[in-house]
């Protein structure tokens, strides 16, 4: 095998890799924090992916602005899906929580079906076409952009999430839902705050994708499993161990379509599941938060 | 005229269905301490979670400072100055020393004299000093008591709820910890409601106490008076 083309599947699958970890990082969150599996995770990046292309079709605005700038619409739809329902069910039985999130799925999937149409739609910016040169191969910018973006919210996440009292709270009450509590934590208002982080992370993840990725309403389904994957991979609730296993599926999934029919390169990401399931099913990084 | 700080009125406090809480009342005074004894079970635990607000009478009520506070939130009542340190310490392991002090810093009140009353708890405790950057989870059990008592004089309460500080620590240590009841008072002016088991330790230090049984206060009164109850002797001083 010529170590070049390995090189450059490797770096392909990177920064793909980045645009996995951007949706799989507030999966971690919000598991971590909450303990709900938040089955809507990629519908609220479709969210983010459609806002984008909305803001850029109609407003003209730079694309990778709108997709920054889908954080705020998608936080705070995520701060209301927190309070009318997730908050409802999160002494409730897991069956009831899949239950919950599933409907939300739907409601946001076949929402934006019947007001927007089941079309699919490509964003098509100024940014498409530029590839960068690294001597021995080219990448595409678009996806430098994702893994450079990738990298900025982990660096955030991990400022927000240690440096600042709202992250030590955010924590606190992640360790123990009632001693936070008696510190004086309002926990529903950590809640709001963890889930809309989540979604609005995934949102921006989104927006960052529809660069080269087509937009549907059901474009968040293979986000959400990749997501479910890498976050099962770093570890359950680790954000970190969940940026790591979306680089690593990435990579994985580029490396092998070098060896195997290219249509089956998703296939690679299940069967990396299937192992640590197997192998090791507290993650690769055990939990650290 | 005394400064009534708490007040609770004939609470009942159920586990789904199960009745943990009979008619309990009790009051504490500013600047006293008042003990709450009694073996496993007995609902002393109960009773410090209801009073706290984790959990809900489904009847009675909660007097703090002569206001019904039967419906306020736990969280709020941290910031009226209620601090309750819960049984088996409820530290966060995974968080550093000085971030459980910081987080306990969670309210307005708090956080304002945030650095002075962080002063104050590592003169006190300077082991915590020491291990402010160490992960709470790698504390010695009296070093984790320590954070959990230094967590809740950061909020600078009026009332402090104990909930077993002794629990799982050596004889020693055990009375080192309840004989720092009395100091709290007297230097930091600060109010004890104490839930112990070691009945003995505890009268010595509390000015009153209750004791529970099964879910009902059996017995209250001036420790003076209760140390030499006959019932107190048999049942808890092996005498």
């Amino acid at each position: 095998m010529d170590p070049e083309i390995l090189t450059s599947a490797i770096l392909d699958g990177l920064l793909i890799g980045g645009a996995y970890a951007l949706v799989a990082m507030g999966l971690a969150m919000i598991w971590g924090v909450m303990e709900i599996i938040n089955f809507a995770h990629g519908d609220f990046m479709m969210l983010g992916a459609l806002f984008t292309f909305f803001l850029f079709t109609s407003a003209g605005l730079d694309p990778i602005i709108s997709a920054l700038i889908s954080f705020a619409p998608i936080f705070a739809l995520g701060v209301i899906v927190q309070r009318g329902v997730i908050n409802k069910i999160l002494d409730a039985p897991l069956l009831t929580q899949i239950a919950a999130t599933f409907a939300i799925l739907l409601i946001i999937r076949y929402g934006v079906q019947a007001a927007f149409g089941p079309y699919t739609r490509r964003l098509v910016s100024g940014y498409s076409d530029i590839y960068i040169n690294l001597g021995f191969t080219t990448v595409p910018l678009p996806k430098v952009i994702i893994f450079v973006t990738s990298l900025i919210v982990l660096g955030l996440l991990y400022v927000l999430l240690h440096q600042t009292d709202l992250g030590i709270a955010i924590r606190a009450t992640s360790q123990d839902r009632r001693v936070a509590q008696l510190m004086g934590i309002n926990v529903s208002r950590i809640y709001d705050v963890t889930f809309g982080i989540g979604v609005g992370v995934a949102a921006i993840g989104g927006g960052l994708i529809a660069l080269f990725y087509p937009i549907f309403p059901e474009m968040g389904g293979f986000f959400a499993l990749i997501a479910f994957i890498a976050v099962v991979l770093g570890g359950f609730g680790s954000v970190y161990g969940a940026y790591a296993g979306g680089l690593i599926i990435g990579i994985a999934e580029s490396v092998s379509a070098l060896f195997i029919e290219p249509a089956l390169k998703d296939v690679v990401a299940f069967l990396i599941f299937i192992m640590i399931i197997l192998v090791k099913p507290t993650g690769l990084f055990g939990r650290g938060d | 005229m005394t400064d009534r700080l708490l007040e609770v009125k004939s609470i009942n406090t159920y586990y789904g269905e199960f009745q943990a809480l009979f008619n309990v009342s009790l009051h504490v005074d500013k600047g006293e301490i008042v003990a709450l004894l009694g073996g496993n079970g007995a609902g002393k635990t109960t009773t410090l979670l209801t009073i706290s607000g984790l959990l809900k009478p489904r009847s009675g009520q909660i007097l703090w400072r002569g206001n019904d506070i039967t419906d306020i939130p736990a969280f709020r009542r941290v910031e009226m100055g209620l601090s309750h340190v819960p049984e088996g310490r409820g530290i966060f392991p995974k968080l550093t020393v000085y971030e459980n002090l910081r987080v306990a810093a969670t309210t307005k009140r708090a956080k304002e004299v945030f650095n002075d009353s962080l002063d104050m708890v590592y003169s006190m405790f300077p082991i915590l000093k020491a291990r402010k950057k160490q992960l709470a989870g790698t504390l010695s059990g009296g070093e984790q008591q320590m954070l959990a008592i230094a967590r809740a004089l950061i909020q600078r309460p009026l009332l402090l709820m104990m909930d077993e500080p002794s629990l799982g620590l050596a004889p020693k240590l055990a009375r080192e910890v309840i004989f720092m009841v009395p100091k709290l008072r007297d230097e930091l002016g600060v109010t004890v409601l104490l839930v112990e088991q070691n009945v003995a330790l505890s009268l010595k230090v509390a000015d009153r106490a209750y004791v529970m049984e099964t879910g009902r206060i059996v017995l209250e009164g001036r420790s003076s008076e209760l140390e030499r109850d006959p019932r107190i002797k048999t049942a808890y001083l092996g005498l």
